[in-house]
């Protein structure tokens, strides 16, 4: 077979084509424009569904009966009618017949009953966040750094020919 | 998220099969790839979470498996993305299992939809206590390849 020949077929079949060497910075930088188009994309579709609750206290009547979704807020106080939670934009009240422990982190997802106000739809007590958390991206950045070392050790880097080659 | 370390534990009994390293490592590298890819855009860069939702969608994982992909030698890119989207799969699988109030822990069919799924089992706080399990898995498999590969020698 000629190298055009071969060439041809290569182009023909598009898998192929998709993973060749020929252009491919160009195929790198088409899938990250695609993937931050993406997430562009997914920024404002996610707003519209699901609005944050820091959009709660400036459009109250807009957001009427849209639910919204808080992590891990400290309860700063209970009242007959449910609890009151701190949040980056201010208070919040909570209308929920559960009264978790002032100073116990929370998470919830409710449904915008006023102005700073919810009405719980499900509260979830977050025990030990300040601690679990920690651990958590700790035990993670661990993890990475031990398999990027592995992975040095075990591949040479030789851009031009593909970073991952096997140094057995 | 659950920690990576539980992440790596999950796909380090599906890694052992293949029999080329840089397929393993694509299989191990995609395990950890939706969380390396969004987590350091959303805590260093400061990208807003619904902005970061793609990395853990059938459809985001394709195109940042096949991006990832291209740095890998031309005869094992195939095997290589499949690897990768293997291990993202695999990744998404097991956040599903977190507690999200029915909010759900990955948007899967995002472009086409933004329900969020998920299977409820662990409040995502408790995730760290997969841990130990975690390290047990791991020492396991090591100990059962090493085992191996002494019977074969």
């Amino acid at each position: 077979m000629s190298p055009r020949t071969e060439n041809r077929s290569r182009w023909d079949n598009p898998v192929r084509a998709l993973f060749s060497d020929r252009l491919w910075t160009v195929k790198l930088a088409v899938a990250l424009a695609l993937l931050a188009a993406l997430c562009h994309r997914a920024r404002r579709d996610y707003e519209r569904d699901y609005p944050s609750y820091r959009r709660v206290p400036v459009y109250s009547a807009r957001l009427k009966d849209r639910t919204v979704s808080l992590w891990a807020k400290t309860v700063t106080a209970t009242a007959p009618d449910g609890f009151d939670i701190a949040t980056d934009v201010g208070p919040f009240h909570v209308i929920s017949p559960q009264r978790p422990p002032v100073g116990e982190r929370v998470s919830l997802v409710g449904r915008v009953a006023g102005p700073r106000t919810l009405e719980a739809l499900a509260v979830q007590p977050n025990e030990g966040v300040a601690w679990k958390r920690p651990v958590n991206y700790i035990v993670s950045i661990l993890a990475a750094a031990l398999f990027f070392l592995w992975m040095s050790r075990r591949f040479r880097w030789p851009l031009s020919t593909g970073l991952f080659r096997s140094r057995s | 998220m659950p920690d990576l370390l539980t992440h790596l534990a999950s796909a380090r009994l599906p890694a052992a099969f293949p029999r080329t390293p840089q397929v393993r490592a694509a299989l191990l590298l995609g395990c950890l790839l939706p969380d390396l890819a969004s987590k350091p855009l959303y805590g260093l860069a400061h990208a807003p979470s619904d902005y970061l939702e793609p990395f853990h969608s059938l459809a985001g994982l394709l195109v940042l498996c096949y991006a990832v992909s291209l740095f890998f030698p031309r005869p094992l890119r195939e095997k290589t993305f499949a690897a990768l989207y293997g291990g993202s799969l695999l990744h998404v699988a097991l956040d599903l299992i977190k507690d999200n109030l029915g909010v759900g822990s990955a948007s899967l069919f995002y472009p086409f939809s933004t329900r969020g799924y998920e299977l409820g089992w662990i409040d995502p706080e408790d995730v760290i206590l997969l841990i130990p399990a975690a390290l047990a898995l791991l020492a396991l498999t090591l100990g059962v390849e090493w085992r191996l590969r002494r019977v074969r020698q």
